[in-house]
């Protein structure tokens, strides 16, 4: 079996990708679960409800929410020149992101932050993020983009006809 | 080996068939059959073939028979459910010595290998001893000249303090100075003569190198029969070299006496791979003396263990199926180490309150013969408990998988928590090892791995540890050696049960 995140080939029955750590059992019993007809758990079932069934939301810290809108990835930081981020920081009364702060994407297995080299860095849940490492995001987890902090809220899990919906907008 | 009919009360007939509690009289029959074709003492020669040959007809004169088999079932709820009232060790049944998980119960049937993990939570058949048992602790002091720097024989004097004043008025110590030669300080001597000791210490002179097989052969002569725990620490800042196999031969002569072996490594040179090898034959464990604050935890932890100690050692016998592999073997708790996966392994001791941990990786052959949805052996074995006093308890052991197609289970958390950490200690010697090869890029990304995955944990202090390490690379291109220890004992110490990491994590804040 291949570990979504990094690619290394693991033996059947590995439990986590000894290259990376990705914990290659949840893809296993999602599998299962998907061939059962089942509705996958909620963990493994971001991935899959990206299509049009939800919308990523921001809530700022004066409970304020943005829904990101598109299928992403969204670019976090300031605007320069006529080039406009999906996420305006300064709009949203942030002064020290930075132009090309970070990047919020849909990957296989889940939504994914990574910080573009920013000046004044990127952070989750109060740990620091390095530069151009992605960072898998759950719903909840608190984030901050040098001085704009917000807490994410991923799309819950909607109908199972969503599986199908990813599989044909993938 | 004695068999001792309480172990065996602990592995019910349907274990020792391999079959569920619903098998169908016809699974009931096949199991048996393959089980003789396996057991028989015409066709397996190993010792305790016989005895549990006795053991498959046994089950099968029950199983087999539906009247009997109706009263046994009947007697297996009620001894579970008086287990469930009065407690473990309840007088009317015995409790299981043993609980095991597996990553999976049922495996598919596939073309090719497959990995498996096992996890045993174990109990010691014997309560502690109430009074402390009396110690004799040899302790084997680094005096090579090395010890010069970073304030390491400071600290080495320190521990030893510390170690004596948490020491029992009826231990015995005796002390062995080692560079390329070795010298006995002082023979096993009662604690009480406190004087003679800090004389001894004041006699360490720094000079040569270090040689460590001559100080366990020093120690191996000066050994004596006690009723007790014998322990042997090794207090060192260097690499042996040339010296190992024999170093090592004298290790497993010790393991089979029951004499359990630590190692506390200082500064940031010695020989951790080879110091854990040592230790691991004798069921003890090495670890990594930061400071004196460390120290003077792992010096009580250590005694207190050694003082309540419930069975002198816990030798365990893996015989796996032709084509299985024992690929590594961990004990996860009390001590983590990574055990040699020769049979009999040590396991070393256990104190009031804890269980042996022990996490197994092997490998599955081919499985696609195996007739689906029946039960599959994978290995058998036998713990063997050796107390203080009196004969041995050998606890035979078996383990079965289903096999056939059928959708995946999320394995038991146990298993996972214990494979994941292990997953991350590998990671850390991965980065450990790119990082001196040169590829510090590698060793950088690894470490930003690392830190997300314990961080998903929730273990922020050590996420952030982590993460500080590999950023330092970032900057530095480089990381001190002395961090580069207390990152790697670090990653082993989130090896430990929860309970026991948080209270050392705990303690070390205050």
């Amino acid at each position: 079996m291949e570990c979504p995140y990094c690619h290394h080939r693991e033996m059947p029955g590995a439990l986590f990708c000894r290259h990376c750590g990705y914990p290659l059992w949840e893809e296993e019993a999602q599998d299962a679960a998907r061939k059962a007809g089942a509705a996958a758990p909620a963990e493994g079932a971001r991935g899959a409800s990206r299509g049009r069934g939800g919308r990523v939301r921001l809530r700022l810290q004066h409970g304020r929410e943005v829904a990101l809108q598109g299928p992403g990835p969204w670019l976090i930081g300031r605007p320069s020149g006529a080039s406009r981020p999906d996420v305006d920081a300064q709009a949203l009364g942030a002064q020290h992101v930075s132009r090309q702060h970070a990047r919020l994407e849909w990957r296989r297995n889940g939504l994914f932050l990574i910080d573009l080299g920013s000046t004044n860095g990127t952070w989750v849940n109060g740990a620091r993020l390095l530069p151009h490492e992605p960072q898998r995001l759950h719903s909840g987890d608190r984030v901050r983009w040098a001085d704009l902090e917000v807490q994410i809220f991923l799309p819950t899990p909607g109908p199972s006809s969503h599986v199908a919906q990813e599989e044909t907008s993938a | 080996m004695a068999s001792n009919a309480n172990p065996l009360e602990s592995v019910n007939y349907y274990e020792i068939l391999g079959v569920p509690r619903k098998a169908s009289p016809e699974e009931i029959r096949a199991a048996y059959r393959e089980a003789v074709r396996r057991w028989h003492p015409d066709i397996n020669p190993a010792p305790e073939a016989h005895e549990f040959f006795l053991l498959v007809r046994q089950a099968y004169e029950v199983l087999s028979n539906p009247e009997k088999r109706k009263v046994y079932d009947q007697s297996l709820e009620q001894s579970r459910e008086t287990q469930e009232m009065r407690g473990v060790g309840g007088p009317a049944a015995p409790a299981p010595l043993t609980r095991v998980w597996v990553s999976y119960s049922l495996v598919p049937p596939l073309g090719e290998s497959q990995l498996w993990y096992a996890f045993w939570s174990i109990r010691a058949p014997w309560p502690a001893p109430p009074q402390p048992r009396p110690l004799d602790l040899w302790l084997l002091l680094d005096r090579s000249s090395s010890m010069r720097h970073q304030g390491k024989l400071a600290l080495l004097k320190e521990t030893v303090l510390e170690t004596l004043r948490h020491l029992q008025p009826t231990d015995r110590v005796g002390m062995v100075a080692f560079d390329d030669r070795a010298e006995i300080l002082l023979p096993l001597t009662p604690v009480q003569e406190r004087n003679v000791f800090l004389r001894a210490l004041g006699k360490i002179r720094l000079q040569g190198a270090t040689e460590m097989a001559h100080a366990l052969r020093t120690v191996d002569r000066a050994l004596e029969r006690h009723t007790g725990p014998t322990v042997v620490w090794i207090l060192t800042d260097g690499r042996t070299y040339g010296d190992e196999p024999a170093a090592l031969r004298i290790a497993r002569q010790w393991a089979r006496r029951g004499v359990i072996c630590d190692a506390f490594g200082l500064g940031d040179d010695w020989n951790e791979a080879f110091l854990d090898k040592l230790t691991g034959v004798t069921g003890g464990a090495t670890h990594y003396l930061e400071n004196l604050t460390a120290a003077r935890h792992l010096v009580q932890d250590y005694l207190r263990r050694y003082h309540h100690a419930r069975v002198r050692q816990l030798a365990v016998h893996f015989r796996p199926t032709p084509g299985v592999k024992l690929h590594s073997l961990y004990r996860m708790g009390p001590e983590v180490a990574h055990l040699d996966t020769r049979s009999p392994v040590a396991m070393g001791t256990v104190g009031p309150n804890e269980r042996w941990l022990v996490l197994a990786e092997l490998e599955l052959p081919p499985l696609y013969k195996v007739r689906p949805h029946t039960s599959w052996r994978v290995l058998q074995g036998s713990m063997e408990f050796i107390p203080f006093r009196g004969t041995p308890l050998s606890h035979p052991f078996l383990l079965d998988v289903r096999v056939g197609e059928g959708p995946r289970r999320v394995p038991p958390k146990v298993v996972l928590q214990a494979v994941e950490r292990l997953t991350w200690y590998r990671l850390q010697m991965a980065s450990r090892n790119a990082w001196r090869d040169g590829r510090i890029d590698e060793a950088r990304e690894i470490l930003s791995r690392l830190a997300q995955g314990v961080a998903r944990q929730g273990l922020r202090q050590a996420a952030q540890d982590i993460r500080r390490q590999a950023m330092e690379l970032e900057k530095e291109k480089r990381l001190n050696p002395e961090a580069e220890k207390a990152l790697e004992f670090g990653t082993r110490m989130l090896m430990l049960p929860a309970n026991v990491y948080e209270s050392r994590q705990h303690r070390d804040e205050r």
